[in-house]
């Protein structure tokens, strides 16, 4: 199967970025062998949901990985993980994915200044996963209620 | 809305960087796990707006064919769906099938196409009566992550309407055979008001016929006996050839298409059909008054092909044909005859002769009798090409004009002329339909 545009430049940027990471870190091997399984990952097993799934935990490695070098490094490499699965090969066909994964982009920007800046990270954490847990569920489940009402029939 | 295996793969590995988030209190693994719970949120979101913009766009129209029909009938119902294609997400459609009704796929659904067209056909089978509305269509929608399902049962999804008419609650005549009440109302699908007698409870009589009167009376049950409709179902024979003669396959399929067509139209017409399979004086199956023309089916697709005939007939004659092949070449006198031809029908006429001293009736001869004895019925329609020895036939063709029954022969056509001769010389009659 044919490596979608979107996936090689993604990839490359997170691959990039970590590199660039590997001489303010201490463990540096671990960055380039969790940025060596990255890529493999995102060039096997095209479309399937093993390879989203392996992409996903790799990445998270490399995140973490590169993470002990600088922050916003990892914020960048963590875009580009999640910008993999996200536009999976769609780019640039479906131009409201990019505007996603561009909403993506600021919300984490502006946790990962919240994580940063913060005396204590957890508080902070819980506070802005269930906001955003909740926010979700109502979305979704207020949509749904209206469709299903919608559709429903009166007879 | 429900999550797929991508989903809860995100869920466990969320979960487990959350855990080792809270225990080495690094910011690293917290914005891992947001980000997966933020991925999570994201494609929630994404998959709801793409199913909105599916579901606004999606247009039904079905049709049936018949619209009005009688209960236990077939109608063949065509649904077709246009929705705005999305190349994320995958389009199964299905109809939701009406109260009491049975369909033929059981599972009947289609996956919209890349330009978003789908198109289900199926046969609905409406068990109950009056008029059945269809009740809209169900959509399944699935992306990688995701899979959510939705009923549209508003107005724009529903319809047609089918009508639904009443089997006709014919009754059964056998049971007055032996009364010898031989009247008949005109037809009519309601039992008629006209009474025609009066007799004793038979066990099986419906009690809302009971003349109290009359029963108290006489201290025993008295049923009244309305005129009403009698059910005269078709005999269907179905005579496959033995398996060890070539016959092309074209020739089965035509005639058990027909046999199939026949049965349909005998339980649209009369309410029941009896089917008797056979293979020379083997019987395959036999099914006696049955409604259902879904079993029907099945036992005709299960069975009708070449079978191995294990019984032969052996060109067997009927007493009264030997008798009268006997007195045809003159007597016993005649033999033995100095010329060739004599001498063999005379060797044949001193065989019957023997047999008509040891009489012995074969098996099929008296399955037969008992079948059609058993039966009440005013035709026998036989499906045959008519392959190797017709012993079998001429006894069905015997037992029917014994029994004044009318029997149609029937055969496909691209058979040998010749072979049609012989076959209506062995039959006795002129009348073999060949089916084009």
């Amino acid at each position: 199967m044919k490596t979608p545009v979107v996936r090689i430049l993604v990839v490359l940027i997170a691959a990039v970025a970590a590199l660039f990471s590997l001489d303010q870190g201490q463990s540096w091997y671990l960055t380039l062998i969790a940025a060596a399984v990255f890529v493999l990952a995102a060039f096997t097993q095209q479309g399937s949901d093993n390879n989203r799934i392996l992409i996903l935990a790799s990445g998270e490695i490399l995140v973490i990985a590169v993470a002990a070098a600088s922050l916003w490094v990892s914020f960048i490499v963590q875009c580009a993980v999640i910008g993999a699965v996200l536009l999976d090969g769609t780019f640039p066909a479906d131009t409201r994915d990019i505007t996603f994964f561009g909403l993506y982009c600021i919300v984490a920007l502006t946790c990962t200044i919240i994580f940063d800046r913060s005396n204590q990270v957890l508080l902070p954490f819980l506070t802005v996963t269930a906001m955003v847990a909740a926010t979700t569920v109502i979305l979704v489940g207020v949509q749904e209620m209206r469709e299903r009402r919608m559709y429903a029939g009166g007879k | 809305m429900e999550p797929g295996r991508c989903t809860q793969g995100i869920w466990v590995m969320a979960a487990f960087l959350g855990a080792a988030a809270i225990v080495f209190s690094d910011p690293s693994f917290f914005l891992a796990t947001f980000s997966l719970v933020l991925l999570s949120a994201a494609l929630a979101i994404r998959f709801r707006l793409r199913m909105h913009r599916i579901i606004t766009s999606a247009q039904v129209t079905r049709s049936a064919d018949p619209k009005v029909l009688q209960q236990g009938d077939t109608t063949t119902v065509t649904t077709g769906f246009s929705c705005r294609p999305d190349a994320g997400i995958t389009v199964r459609v299905s109809d939701v099938l009406p109260p009491a009704t049975i369909s033929d796929p059981t599972d009947a659904l289609a996956v919209v196409a890349a330009n978003g067209n789908a198109t289900i056909r199926y046969s609905l089978i409406p068990l109950g009566t009056g008029s059945i509305d269809f009740p809209g269509i169900s959509l399944t929608l699935s992306d990688p992550f995701f899979t959510s399902s939705l009923v549209m049962g508003s107005d724009p999804f529903r319809g047609p309407k089918l009508e639904v008419h009443p089997h006709a609650a014919y009754e059964r005549s056998d049971i007055r055979e032996h009364i010898g009440e031989q009247e008949k109302d005109t037809l009519s699908i309601c039992r008629g008001s006209g009474l025609r007698s009066i007799r004793e409870y038979i066990h099986g009589d419906d009690i809302r016929f009971i003349d109290w009167k009359l029963t108290a009376k006489h201290d025993r049950i008295f049923i009244r006996e309305y005129t009403s409709v009698e059910n005269f179902s078709p005999l269907i024979v179905l005579d496959l050839p033995d398996r060890s003669f070539s016959v092309p396959d074209e020739h089965i399929a035509k005639l058990v298409n027909n046999v199939t067509r026949e049965t349909a139209n005998a339980i649209r017409n009369y309410g029941s059909v009896s089917l008797f399979l056979i293979s020379g004086v083997n019987i395959i199956d036999i099914i006696l008054e049955e409604t259902n023309l879904q079993r029907c089916i099945a036992i005709i697709r299960t069975s009708a092909h070449p079978q191995f005939r294990l019984h032969h007939a052996y060109r067997w004659k009927d007493r009264a044909s030997m008798r009268r092949f006997i007195m045809k070449i003159g007597g016993t006198g005649s033999y033995p005859q100095k010329d060739e031809s004599g001498l063999f029908l005379g060797k044949i006429a001193q065989i019957y002769r023997k047999s008509l001293a040891n009489p012995s009736i074969p098996v099929f001869s008296t399955q037969v009798r008992h079948l059609i004895h058993s039966l009440q019925m005013e035709e026998i329609v036989l499906y045959s090409l008519f392959e190797g020895d017709l012993s079998h036939i001429r006894e069905i063709a015997l037992q029917a004009q014994m029994q004044r029954i009318q029997l149609k022969s029937r055969t496909v056509a691209g058979q040998d002329a010749t072979k049609i001769f012989s076959i209506k010389k062995a039959l006795g009659k002129d009348i073999l339909e060949v089916i084009p």
